[in-house]
């Protein structure tokens, strides 16, 4: 009896360990990943008017990529290509900060809807390509 | 306490040769050499219902002898044999099968028959499951380290390409994962219910069955027993 017992507790133990691997089925979270489904992965952390060196005013929207957001493997750049509502896209190599985040900015022509909507997604330059695409809305 | 109804006393003498007739020297003596045709090379000899031989050969008095053969699984066969002072006598006999024998054979054949369908062939297939599962076991514990490995990569890395490439091997090795987990469960199940399988069948292969025996015992155990040495020999007596 005590045998018996003995083996089913070691069924269930190596059973135990044989689980399906959920993971594997929802390899999607990592955003250099094509099929990337996780949330939008930059942050919108400011939008200010101010009057550039030309002495126009312009609408900063300022995002931020942050570092838990990113693969463990920390490259020192990542290539964002991003634009605000339908003006002039950017595609910048922007470089991680001392806090390990990567803060970007676009500096937009004022808009009489007074909404502005940042577009950012992942530039892939072997492909050059533009992945995981996330727009977020703000007012200055 | 058990009675004491077989109870041998065995009684045993042992007579200087010089004493006892049977000293070689001076005696009309021959040798007489047993050439018998059994399977199992073993034969006692039992010369005038007195002595007791179980050597090839032996040196026996001159005159004739009436003696009966016998070997394990064979008849007892008569023979009559006549020494000659200082010459060889060659007996040569072949036994036949006893019929009791024979069909201890048979049943025995019948019952190691019996004993490899109930149980060697049930320890067999349980075996072979146990050891399957083993395997799938092991396999799948292996392809378990490397996916978890690869997902661990997929969240290390910012190399798009590198991506791919996990991806496709987790799904490939998931794929295989997910069929050694199965054939672990399956082979598991069917070992668990051949072990059963194998202990019930027996379990009643011995209540029903029991080995056939087949007496080694000599016919001629109950009788006198000379035995020569170097400068002696011994008769055995065995009353009771």
């Amino acid at each position: 009896m005590k045998n018996l017992i003995f083996i089913l507790c070691l069924i269930f133990a190596l059973t135990s360990c044989l689980k399906k691997i959920d993971a594997a089925d929802n390899l999607n979270t990592n955003i250099f990943d094509k099929e990337y489904v996780g949330p939008c992965w930059f942050t919108i952390e400011d939008t200010y008017i101010f009057i550039n060196g030309d002495g126009q005013a312009r609408v900063r929207v300022e995002a931020v990529l942050y570092e838990s957001k990113m693969p463990g493997l920390k490259p020192s750049s990542v290539k964002i290509n991003y634009q605000v509502n339908d003006q002039q896209a950017i595609l910048s190599n922007v470089i991680t900060n001392s806090n390990g985040d990567y803060p970007f900015y676009y500096d937009a022509i004022p808009e009489s809807s007074n909404e502005y909507c940042l577009e950012a997604g992942i530039y892939l330059e072997a492909e050059d390509s533009i992945i995981n695409k996330f727009t977020v809305c703000t007012q200055p | 306490m058990k009675s004491t109804n077989k109870f041998i006393i065995t009684f045993l003498v042992v007579i200087n040769m010089s004493l006892f007739s049977l000293n070689s020297a001076g005696q009309n003596k021959g040798v007489v050499k047993f050439q018998i045709e059994n399977d199992n090379g073993y034969f006692e000899v039992l010369v005038n219902d007195t002595l007791l031989i179980k050597k090839y050969q032996d040196s026996l008095p001159a005159g004739t002898y009436a003696a009966k053969v016998w070997s394990q699984g064979y008849d007892i066969k008569d023979v009559d044999f006549t020494i000659k002072k200082d010459s060889v006598t060659l007996v040569y006999l072949k036994l036949d099968r006893s019929t009791a024998y024979e069909a201890y054979n048979q049943s025995y054949y019948n019952y190691r028959a019996k004993f490899h369908k109930s149980v060697t062939l049930p320890v067999c297939v349980s075996l072979g499951f146990a050891i399957t599962s083993g395997v799938f076991m092991i396999r799948a514990y292996d392809l378990r380290k490397i996916i978890n490995l690869d997902i661990d990569n997929y969240s290390q890395t910012p190399n798009p390409s590198e991506i791919d490439l996990l991806k496709i091997a987790v799904e490939e090795n998931n794929k295989k994962y997910n069929f050694m987990r199965t054939g672990f469960y399956v082979s598991s199940g069917l070992a668990v219910l051949s072990i059963a399988t194998t202990i019930y069948s027996s379990i009643k292969f011995n209540h029903n069955n029991q080995e056939p025996t087949y007496s080694k015992l000599s016919p001629f155990n109950n009788k006198m027993t000379l035995q020569f040495y170097g400068n002696g020999a011994a008769i055995i007596f065995r009353i009771g």
